[in-house]
């Protein structure tokens, strides 16, 4: 195997060319000719002459094929803007996808039906749209670039980017699916420490090992005879019948996501307690917990037991002793955590 | 030996106390309880009082009168859950302060360590119904980029600058604009 010789495929363009692939000795590629629009050559049993897909370009195009087919190819307007055109059993016609460019735009595909452009924005970060069922809007990445970006996917569910930063190094952003906790907090009362401050308490602990933390929702509950939950011993698969009426309150949770409510107390009186009914992942926890508490009863719903030590999270002892803060996570746990059907790969 | 402060305090610390396992500390906890629950930590305070109630002697008594008669509520609650495990005739002197609480909650509580139904507490504690406020005016669109505005009115299917007589100007067959022909 070895690179054979240059040979000239001709045009006449001053630009970057892109080039996409969808399928075995297929081609094309695309670039903006002298007139500023968009022109095309393809690969199939022999090359094409040039064909021009019309446009007024300002920047290099960028093109994806997500199958046989099927090519998507972006540019920059005139008007700073998004445009798109697309083959599929013939061309489209230009349509504008909006954003303010200073760059040219890249994209990638992970898969049919998948499309994910990004660009520089007037701030200079890097802005992204993607395409899965309908267009998204569009989604600042921040950062500060000093060149326009490239994209690649691997496979589903995977982007790599990559930009020069003001220190003309390479800066490299991923988008990868990670193991994360899905909690919706449901407020009967609300705790002494807020219940931003004890997510992101949890979110800090929580990455020392690689697991996110989403809070996905939080809801009000008027549920004045529920307020102080009767836990009985608080033993793992044991509950009582209020915690039975209280963790039926799930809106807006998927099955596998994890509801903390928030009560004035529970009795007999714990800081928390994560004791749940089947099906319904969640825990309680009362006014007076340390902002601790909260990663502390969802480390249990994820199968964590108490450990004698006051330097981590699941400390037997009350967090309330914790010497070292943040507390640890240790690797045996993150694997527990990461086993539980209640830490998702989103 | 004698039990000390640190010792009770360690065995109602923790998220989820050991509550038999605590009350193994015997009456010599009390005067401890009695302290915590005069303290400033209303958590502790509660534990303090729902241990004191599993401690079999006449001075849990005062502990619980004195959580009775704490300003946190969930202190109260404590005491108020705790009295299901005194001898009746103590649990009556704790109950009758509770029973007159302003908090429905510790009236709940205390009527359900009674062996009471709760309920009618609950009912004669609903809020007169309020109408709910109008909902708020949705956020402005996302999802723009800085300094976007609407697309500018062109023709369907062209970029801006872009016309019809342009794109459809007539070239050399597959050459581009400046491209002559290979000789």
């Amino acid at each position: 195997m070895t690179w054979l010789g240059w040979e000239s495929l001709g045009g006449s363009f001053t630009d970057d060319p892109a080039v996409a692939a969808w399928g075995a000795g297929r081609l094309d590629v695309f670039v903006r000719g002298t007139d500023n629009a968009l022109w095309h050559k393809w690969f199939q049993n022999g090359w094409s002459g040039w064909e021009s897909l019309g446009g007024v370009l300002t920047s290099d195009p960028a093109v994806a094929a997500w199958s046989a087919g099927r090519l998507d190819v972006f540019a920059r307007g005139t008007d700073n803007a998004l445009w798109h055109k697309w083959f599929d059993n013939g061309w489209s016609g230009w349509e504008s996808l909006g954003g303010v460019l200073t760059s040219s735009p890249d994209v990638s595909s992970w898969g049919a039906g998948r499309v994910d452009v990004f660009a520089r924005g007037a701030d200079n970060a890097l802005w992204h749209k993607w395409f899965d069922n309908g267009w998204s809007g569009w989604e600042s990445l921040g950062g500060v670039l000093t060149s326009g970006p490239a994209a690649a996917s691997w496979g589903v569910n995977r982007i790599d980017t990559f930009v020069r930063g003001t220190d003309n190094a390479l800066w490299h952003k991923w988008w990868a699916l990670v193991p994360t906790v899905r909690v919706h907090t449901k407020i009967l009362t609300n705790p002494n420490v807020a219940v931003n401050t004890v997510v992101q308490r949890m979110r800090e602990v929580y990455a020392t090992v690689g697991v996110e933390v989403q809070h996905a929702s939080t809801e009000n509950l008027a549920l004045p005879a529920l307020n102080d939950l009767d836990v009985g011993d608080c033993v793992r698969g044991r509950t009582t019948a209020q915690q039975d009426q209280l963790f039926a309150n799930r809106n807006n949770a998927g099955p596998d996501d994890v509801v903390v409510y928030f009560v004035r107390s529970t009795v007999p009186p714990f800081n928390g307690c994560a004791a749940h009914p089947a099906g319904r992942p969640g825990a309680a926890v009362a006014a007076g917990a340390t902002q601790w508490t909260f990663g502390h009863e969802v480390g249990h719903v994820l199968g964590l037991n108490h450990v004698n030590d006051n330097n981590r999270l699941m400390t037997g002892n009350g967090t309330a002793n914790i010497t070292n803060p943040p507390p640890d996570l240790v690797a045996s746990e993150r694997d527990t955590m990461v086993a539980s059907p209640f830490t998702q790969d989103l | 030996m004698a039990t000390t402060f640190e010792q009770v305090r360690a065995a109602l610390i923790a998220e989820e106390p050991d509550y038999r396992r605590a009350a193994e500390l015997g009456v010599e906890a009390l005067p401890h309880l009695k302290s915590m629950v005069e303290g400033g930590e209303p958590m502790l305070a509660a534990k303090a009082a729902y241990l004191a109630g599993l401690i079999d002697d006449e001075r849990s008594v005062d502990v619980l009168l004195a959580a009775a008669a704490h300003p946190d509520p969930t202190v109260r609650v404590a005491a108020a859950s705790s009295t299901r495990n005194l001898p009746p005739s103590a649990a009556e002197v704790v109950r009758e302060t509770l029973d007159a609480d302003d908090d429905p909650g510790v009236r709940a509580m205390s009527a359900t360590a009674a062996g009471l139904d709760a309920a009618e507490i609950w009912r004669s504690a609903e809020p007169e119904a309020v109408p709910p406020e109008p909902a708020p005016e949705p956020p402005p669109t996302d999802g723009r980029m800085p300094g976007e505005r609407d697309s500018a009115d062109v023709p369907e299917g062209l970029m801006p600058g872009e016309s019809e007589a342009v794109r459809h100007e007539v070239r050399a067959e597959g050459l581009m604009p400046g491209e002559r022909p290979a000789d």
